[in-house]
């Protein structure tokens, strides 16, 4: 890479340095694996500047390799990602008295456990059509799927996203704002 | 829903462990490597696999890729000792345990339980493999790999380690899941030179979801050189991968989930220890093709619920 490309990625690199590693977290919700998440993807990026540099989105191209970086190393044998806990049994484990009531409200708050208990991928559709802002069509070039199963995706990860946030909620007498609810 | 009520949830975002040069630096070392070739090349591999080698014989986390952030700004006073996952080594005493108050881990997955003692089943897997790679190998010399080393211990030609570690919670809502698998390894020799096999078993906690997926067409993910998925005999979600390691050596691998939840991953490569050393190829492909690999991940034993 000659000096001049390397200063771009540099700079391409630093200022999305934020945004990469929250959307690291959003996958992998540690912030140890995120920060090798980055280290991994930034490595990838400079091994292949010159064909990012011909991508129509640069940012959709970086977030490519991040996604399909994480979903290569959940596939490791030695490093093993498990689906923590079905979000839809939050709602149900609050009304047993399992979930403290403060917690229960916190809709903000919970949006990451119930994140890390969509499946992976759903997950990644999610944070990147939600959190990155790309489009339907970037995403599905992105997983490699078509446009319908990023729509179908969206739709059934929003669902169980709202459908426990509310559920919380209303457990706890509150809306997704936060307010009382009459 | 919006990126706000994301960044929001994020909450405190801690200093960066990202070293943006020891990247550069390591992907123009690694340029260079891949123009000059030749003996020198061998000199300075054979450093690496050195270096690297001490850091493969802990397993757990693989950090030959990961090697490239800066541990050093954010490395906290007091320490354990380096754990067996290879992670860097925490305060001792900072965090609550996993599940007490306060813990960012959830409570685990409800999984299917693996029936049996953990012993009882490594010793049965172990069976089970040794049966399927003679069938495959008849002649091969089958021995212990020098990276099959868990908790201190050296492991056998085809001996199952459990690896089997709650989850950990680093606080401030970072948290490592939890673990639960047997892996086997075993260094293979034969006349056309050294190899190595490994061979994972886990359990899917989504069977569609868990099959391994192949790189979109675009070389994001350069190293795969082929992939293709398909279904078993059985109803299995397999994927078939060949993988071209750093240092030129090569990887064919399986990854199969099985009906009943188990999940299966068989790989070998060209390098009698392991190709994530990045050493130069013994032999001109691994000692297992696809099909091979396939007929012994596909083997009825090979599985966490007989």
């Amino acid at each position: 890479m000659r000096r001049s490309e390397e200063a771009a990625f540099r700079e391409y690199v630093t200022a999305r340095m934020d945004r990469l590693r929250r959307t690291a977290y959003l996958y992998c919700r540690d912030w140890h694996t995120a920060d090798d998440l980055v280290a991994i993807t930034i490595g990838k990026l400079y091994r292949n500047w010159s064909r990012a540099g011909q991508a129509a989105n640069l940012d959709a191209y970086t977030q490519r390799v991040l996604v399909r970086s994480w979903l290569d190393e959940r596939r490791r044998p030695w490093r093993r990602e498990e689906t923590l806990e079905d979000p839809r049994d939050v709602p149900a484990r609050a009304a047993q008295g399992a979930v403290p009531a403060e917690e229960a409200v916190l809709g903000r708050a919970q949006l990451l456990p119930l994140l890390a208990g969509l499946p992976p991928r759903r997950r990644a559709v999610i944070v990147l059509r939600l959190y990155c802002d790309l489009s339907v069509e970037e995403i599905a070039e992105i997983l490699g799927c078509t446009a319908g199963t990023v729509k179908s995706q969206t739709a059934r990860g929003l669902d169980t996203l709202r459908a426990s946030i509310a559920g919380d909620a209303r457990l706890a007498g509150r809306n997704l704002d936060g307010q009382a609810t009459v | 829903m919006d990126r706000q009520l994301f960044d929001e949830a994020i909450g405190h975002v801690p200093v960066s462990t990202v070293d943006v040069d020891a990247v550069i630096a390591r992907q123009r070392r690694a340029a260079r490597l891949r123009r000059v070739g030749g003996p020198g090349l061998v000199a300075v591999l054979a450093v690496v696999v050195v270096t690297v080698g001490v850091a493969l014989v802990v397993p757990g986390r693989d950090r030959s890729t990961a090697g490239n952030t800066s541990g050093g700004t954010g490395s906290p006073p007091a320490t354990s000792p380096a754990d067996e996952s290879g992670r860097e080594p925490l305060p001792t005493g900072a965090y609550p345990p996993p599940g007490a108050p306060g813990s960012a881990c959830e409570p685990p997955a409800d999984l299917p339980a693996i029936p049996g003692d953990p012993a009882d089943i490594a010793g049965r897997l172990r069976l089970a493999l040794e049966a399927a790679v003679r069938a495959q190998l008849p002649d091969a010399q089958l021995s212990a790999s020098p990276v099959h080393q868990y908790q201190g211990r050296h492991y056998g030609a085809l001996e199952f380690m459990h690896v089997d570690e709650a989850s950990r919670d680093y606080g401030n809502g970072s948290c490592q899941a939890g673990e639960d698998y047997y892996l086997a390894r075993a260094t293979i020799t034969d006349a056309n030179g050294g190899g190595n096999l490994l061979a994972y078993l886990g359990r899917a906690a989504d069977a569609t979801d868990a099959q391994m997926q192949c790189s979109a067409p675009g070389a994001v993910r350069p190293e795969e050189t082929f992939c293709e998925q398909r279904t078993g005999p059985g109803g299995e979600a397999i994927t078939v991968t060949t993988l071209v390691l750093e240092g030129g050596s090569s990887m064919h691998r399986v990854d199969v989930v099985k009906p009943d939840a188990t999940m299966v991953t068989v790989s070998s490569e060209n390098v009698s220890s392991s190709g994530k050393a990045g050493g130069p190829a013994e032999r001109p492909a691994p000692p297992l093709t696809h099909g091979q690999l396939l007929a012994i991940a596909l083997t009825p034993a090979l599985t966490l619920f007989p």
